[in-house]
């Protein structure tokens, strides 16, 4: 009996050994892609459901290049354009980029100015021209 | 009536070299303004008119400017400013040296020159409607 109450302790700790190796590997890891992509709201006038949105399109597009490559600006910004454009109605516009400066009129609850990483990036929604036949 | 046939036909040939003569003087000017000013059209969707207002507006601001350092954002805010006053809202602005961008414009509303070593993008768009409802 004494010898079965070892052996089970032994199990135990091995296996919160093993549960605490792997919260550490998890959080590690958790570490490592915050500090390679963080993002920060510099300015905001938007539901949250959008800005993750957002964060989530500009992530996975900067997760996306080789690490040596140019940030493409226009591709991002063409990225996002359209993701909001499809899913939220027109007319969005982006820009991104790592040194500018900008005033525009945008809609209520359409707007949104973040840096993720390196990159700038200006986010905002306005009503559209109707069709004039 | 073969004489006043030639006649016409003089006057017809006068007229379109007089018209030729004042377009080719035309661009020559804008060119030789262009160049002066130091002014490159990059990408443009607007009346030559509102182009030179443009250009006139970031050319006089950036002279005025003591520091070397480049006020992005004030000069944004200069030619939205002007715009909104003098052609209607809403017009929009970003300025910088290195951005990329993707919107959607009114018809006739979409210049992006750069002038000395900064980028200029300024666009119109449609206006929310007021809804008191």
């Amino acid at each position: 009996m004494e010898e079965a109450e070892k052996e089970l302790e032994r199990r135990s700790k091995f296996l919160n050994s093993l549960i605490q190796q792997k919260k550490k590997a998890a959080i590690e890891s958790e570490h490592e892609h915050e500090s390679s992509l963080k993002v920060d709201v510099r300015a905001c006038d938007m539901p949250l459901p959008l800005q993750n949105r957002a964060f989530q399109c500009a992530r996975l597009y900067l997760e996306s290049m080789p690490p040596a490559n140019k940030l493409d600006s226009k591709r991002l910004a063409l990225a996002l354009k359209k993701e909001f454009d499809s899913s939220y109605g027109p007319a969005w516009h982006c820009i991104v980029g790592t040194s500018f400066g900008s005033y525009v009129t945008h809609s209520v609850g359409g707007f949104l100015y973040f840096s993720i990483d390196k990159v700038y990036i200006l986010l905002f929604k306005t009503a559209v021209e109707p069709l004039d036949h | 009536m073969e004489g006043a046939q030639e006649e016409l036909e003089r006057r017809s040939k006068f007229l379109k070299s007089l018209i030729q003569k004042k377009k080719t003087i035309e661009q020559q000017e804008q060119h030789d303004h262009l160049q002066h000013n130091n002014v490159r059209v990059r990408a443009c969707d607007m009346p030559l008119p509102l182009q030179n207002r443009a250009f006139r507006c970031a050319r006089d601001l950036l002279d005025s400017m003591p520091s070397k350092k480049l006020d992005s954002k004030r000069l944004a805010l200069t030619l939205k400013k002007e715009f909104d006053t003098s052609y209607g809202p809403a017009w929009h602005c970003i300025v910088g040296t290195s951005f990329g961008s993707y919107v959607t414009h009114s018809f006739g509303g979409f210049v992006y020159f750069s002038i000395d070593k900064v980028y200029v993008l300024l666009f119109k768009t449609a206006v929310e409607p007021l809804d008191h409802s």
